[in-house]
């Protein structure tokens, strides 16, 4: 990709950081929806949604990226995303606009990211106000599950 | 062979078809070599074979066809009889066309092998006129086969005719429905042709597989027929039926049934969303809506449906194949051959299917003389039986065989340490015999060539779990057994629970669900017991482990609620899990409903305990219970597994009463004694009003006879029993044929047999010896010896279990 090329990412936030998926990823974002738990599933699984009659898991991206439970007023946003196998539904706080940034204002993951982070997080894009944190949507659902058979963590 | 690839595959398809009627008449045809329709249906279908083959050119397959048309011509001028090696023949002459069919399938020609040596057996008088020998009028001048004659030349001389159904052109997609629903009544015919050969039967096989290949030939080629048509197996029609019947591709069937599946959530759903309505007009709108989604969810099933007769074409050749390798006489009878279930469960059954027919005539079935020893006939019975039963699919089979040793399989199971010996106290004759299910077990003497080749019973239990089944055994000694399956209809929409567990709803499929009880809280409390950290529900007179769902799934961990004292009313769903019950305590059972089973996310499949979700009426997605997961979680099935590995040690192990498992009692105040179970039948409550006396015994009435009683405080100088409800524990022993019950105070668990017992020398006692138990000193004590001290019984019986146990 040329450093002057645009891309897109749908940005959402998540314990006040700004972070991003492909837009070319993400399907849809929905509210609102009626989420049923799965007791005994990893806890990066929040529940399932009936997405127009497909079954689509819920992802806690909270819990994948290693941050603290969501304790807002408004119910948590669902960003069905496309992933290899099936859609997954990525929770995020609050949705945010897609922004456009230059390829030019890439900058790898700082090496002193710790933990899963290194693995998910792709990099981020400097902008005018502050970093989009861009995650890796297939890799956070292989690491969504290679985690299940591990049981509750 | 470019454009004749479609031609192909028909040929293919209505030759399989063909041949499993074939095999059908000629194990009819063994029975009684005079019936001369079974000769006429067997010539005709050969014929069509060699015309159909000698058209495609393939010419392998047409001689040997050929060879064996040629010799049914001379059985049936009466030059020749049909003798066992010639019958034998003409069933290596069938497998040979399979042979050919699956290379041609595989490859597209039919391989190298000619034959030479079954061309040879078919018949050395015919080599030479083999080739131009295509359709020799001379061989059809027999009366029975004159009607079909015509077809019959249509088909071998090139002269290619438009069969008469060919005509009216037909508006395939109208008669689809149709067809789909007359597709039963064909097959029942085919079937019947097996047992009686009256006209029916001659139609159905004669003219399936001919006109609608002469009639395919001179029409445009329709598209490649790739998947196998939905009715194939059992469509062997009538002559008419050829030009209603259209073959679809299983794919689209399986993308409109998914989407059938979408409108049925849609239309509950709806039917909820409006159920508070008013409106005339709305309402008369979903009753509609309502009313077609179900017709139409009923049709698309349909057109998956298929009889299980065509399953069962190849049951009696089977039959007549095991039967004679076994040196057995087995009569096949089938049932219900018109019962349809879903094509993919047909598929799944054919293999369990054919392994428990084997193993009926193999290990059920006695041999002729051990019958005739026994009063029974010669001959076995094998009764295949399938009907419909509260939406579910029975399929029974059935023989007049030995049936089970209920001994034999008790010690095999503990033997082979399956279940161990206090299990097989609780176990019910019922439960026991499902004990044959588990892997690597065989009651078998001998492993015979036909069964005991490494596919047991556990292997067709777990194909038929896949399937959504069940599986169950019922039999009784000398007089046979009846295996009993259990499938849904279908796979997609299944029949289901709904329960309530913490507001959550959860779905459990209804083919788990034995029964479901309300007990109020007086009798939950008075039925609930606690055996450690382990509770179990009394039910008529049986043990069953009970689990809380929220437990089980840990979204709660309420410890008031089981507590026998503390618990509300309560909603209990006794479930199947394998050949294990158990109670599942739920907040509510909401109801049964049809269900569309949705596949999980990857991610949740490991987790074992759910095998899907599906979406309710609200639109809400539940998870569906997977019971035998379930069953796993609480623990019912660690015991077979830990029984398997540690089995190797304890059956070496030369003391067996070492490894034995003890039965822990109170009695009398803080007095613990440990019975070993070996001998220990069940625990019973017995109330104290039902005790009543015979001489100076106390007795019960006990499964009909009578039990007498032991105090067993009397003979431990211990006289304050400190249990004064209004009933007994019991603990019954079995002493020979007889019972005897003994009170206790309490019952308190089950454990090892502990290693350090100091020996008591004391014969006069009851109490063997004493040991640590759980921290607490606890005097062992021997059944036998208390019934000999107690004088109850004549020694003799009891006296031999007494000496080998000490």
């Amino acid at each position: 990709m040329s450093p002057s090329e645009n891309r897109q990412f749908c940005s959402f936030l998540l314990d006040g950081m700004l972070f991003g998926v492909d837009v070319g990823d993400v399907q849809e974002g929905l509210r609102d929806q009626r989420i049923t738990r799965v007791p005994l599933a990893s806890s990066m699984i929040h529940g399932l949604i009936n997405l127009r009659g497909q079954i689509v898991t819920v992802v806690d991206l909270r819990q994948c990226l290693d941050l603290p439970k969501y304790i807002g007023d408004r119910p948590p946003a669902n960003i069905i995303v496309r992933t290899r196998d099936e859609p997954m539904s990525f929770l995020a706080d609050e949705i945010g606009d897609v922004l456009s940034v230059s390829e030019s204002d890439f900058e790898p993951a700082p090496e002193t990211l710790r933990g899963v982070a290194v693995d998910l997080i792709r990099g981020t894009y400097k902008l005018d106000d502050g970093l989009i944190r861009v995650l890796d949507t297939q890799q956070i659902a292989d690491y969504v599950v290679a985690k299940a058979g591990q049981g509750q963590t | 062979m470019g454009e004749l690839d479609d031609f192909v595959n028909d040929f293919l398809i209505e030759t399989k078809e063909g041949l499993g009627q074939l095999e059908n008449d000629l194990v009819a045809l063994e029975e009684n070599p005079q019936d001369a329709d079974r000769l006429g249906s067997i010539f005709r279908i050969l014929h069509t074979i060699k015309g159909s083959a000698g058209f495609l050119e393939f010419s392998t397959l047409r001689d040997i066809s050929h060879s064996g048309e040629h010799l049914l011509g001379r059985i049936r001028n009466g030059e020749i009889t049909l003798s066992p090696a010639l019958s034998n023949s003409l069933f290596r002459l069938i497998d040979a066309i399979r042979e050919l069919l699956a290379s041609i399938e595989e490859s597209g020609a039919e391989g190298d092998n000619s034959f030479v040596e079954l061309k040879r057996q078919l018949g050395s008088a015919d080599t030479k006129s083999e080739t131009k020998a295509l359709a020799e009028p001379t061989e059809e001048k027999s009366r029975e086969i004159s009607e079909f004659q015509a077809s019959d030349e249509s088909c071998s001389d090139d002269t290619i005719t438009v069969m008469a159904p060919a005509d009216h052109a037909p508006d395939e997609t109208a008669e689809f429905a149709q067809s789909a629903s007359e597709a039963s009544g064909f097959s029942r015919d085919d079937i019947t042709a097996m047992d009686d050969s009256k006209n029916g039967g001659y139609h159905s096989v004669q003219q399936a597989p001919d006109p609608p290949l002469v009639e395919r030939l001179t029409k445009p080629p329709k598209p490649p027929p790739e998947a196998s048509p939905p009715k194939s197996d059992s469509k062997i029609s009538g002559s008419g039926s050829s030009a209603s019947n259209i073959r679809v591709e299983v794919d689209l069937l399986n993308r409109l049934m998914n989407l059938v599946g979408e409108l049925v959530l849609t239309r509950n759903r709806i039917l909820q969303v409006t159920s508070g309505q008013q409106d005339p007009d709305i309402l008369n709108t979903t009753q509609r809506l309502n009313q077609i989604t179900s017709e139409l969810q009923d049709g698309i099933m349909r057109t998956r449906m298929q009889p299980i007769g065509g399953m069962w074409q190849r049951m009696p050749r089977i039959t007549r194949d095991v039967s004679r390798q076994c040196a057995k006489k087995v009569r096949l009878e089938i049932e219900g051959t018109e019962t349809e279930l879903d094509k993919s469960l047909i598929e799944g059954l054919t293999d369990p299917m054919l392994h428990l027919v084997r193993n009926a005539i193999d290990h059920g079935i006695e041999s002729p003389n051990s019958r005739r020893l026994n009063g029974k006939p010669e001959e076995g019975r094998l009764t295949l039986r399938a009907f419909h039963e509260g939406g579910q699919v029975i399929i029974e089979i059935d023989d007049d065989g030995s049936g089970l040793d209920m001994d034999k399989i008790k010690h095999r199971a503990i033997q082979r340490g399956f279940i161990s010996s206090e299990e097989s106290l609780v176990m019910s004759a019922d439960e026991l015999q499902q004990s044959i299910f588990l892997p690597g077990f065989s009651t078998a003497d001998q492993v015979s060539n036909v069964s005991g080749r490494g596919v047991g019973m556990d292997v067709v239990k777990t194909n038929i779990e896949q399937l959504g089944g069940m599986v169950s055994l019922k039999s009784t000694l000398g007089q046979g057994t009846v295996v009993r399956i259990t499938v849904p209809l279908t796979l997609a929409i299944i029949p289901a629970l709904v329960v309530t567990r913490s507001g959550d709803h959860y779905t459990i499929p209804q083919v788990n669900v034995v029964e479901l009880l309300r007990p109020d809280s007086v009798t939950f409390a008075s039925n609930v017991e606690r055996i450690h950290d382990a509770f179990v529900y009394r039910l008529r007179g049986k043990l069953l482990p009970l689990v809380e769902l929220g437990n089980l799934l840990e979204v709660e961990r309420p410890e008031s609620t089981m507590d026998e004292s503390g618990a509300a009313a309560s909603h209990l769903i006794v479930l199947r899990a394998g050949e294990r019950h158990f109670a599942l305590m739920v907040d509510q059972i909401i109801g049964t409903q049809e269900i569309v089973v949705k596949p999980l996310g990857v991610a949740l499949e490991t987790i074992g305990i759910y095998t899907g979700s599906t979406i309710m009426g609200d639109g809400s997605v539940s998870l569906i219970l997977d019971v035998l997961g379930l069953g796993r979680r609480a623990g019912l099935f660690t015991r077979d597994e830990q029984a398997v590995i540690g089995e190797p040690e304890s059956m070496e192990d030369e003391t067996l009463v070492v490894v034995e498992r003890l039965l822990i009692c109170e009695v009398g105040l803080n007095r613990r004694i440990g019975i070993s179970i070996r001998s220990l039948t069940c625990v019973e409550h017995v109330a104290r009003a039902d005790i009543e006396y015979s001489v100076d015994e106390e007795v019960v009435q006990y499964r009909g006879g009578i039990m007498p009683l032991i105090r067993l405080s009397h003979f431990l100088m211990d006289e304050s029993e400190t249990n004064d409800s209004d009933s007994l524990y019991v603990v019954v022993h079995r002493a020979g044929d007889r019972h005897v019950g003994i009170v206790v105070d309490r019952v308190l668990d089950i454990t090892d047999t502990p290693s350090g017992i100091e020996r008591s020398a004391d014969g006069n006692s009851p109490i063997t010896g004493t040991a640590i138990v759980q921290d607490r000193v606890t005097d062992m004590i021997d059944p036998d010896r208390l019934v000999r001290i107690a004088g109850l019984f004549l020694p003799t019986t009891v006296g031999a279990e007494a000496s080998q146990e000490n």
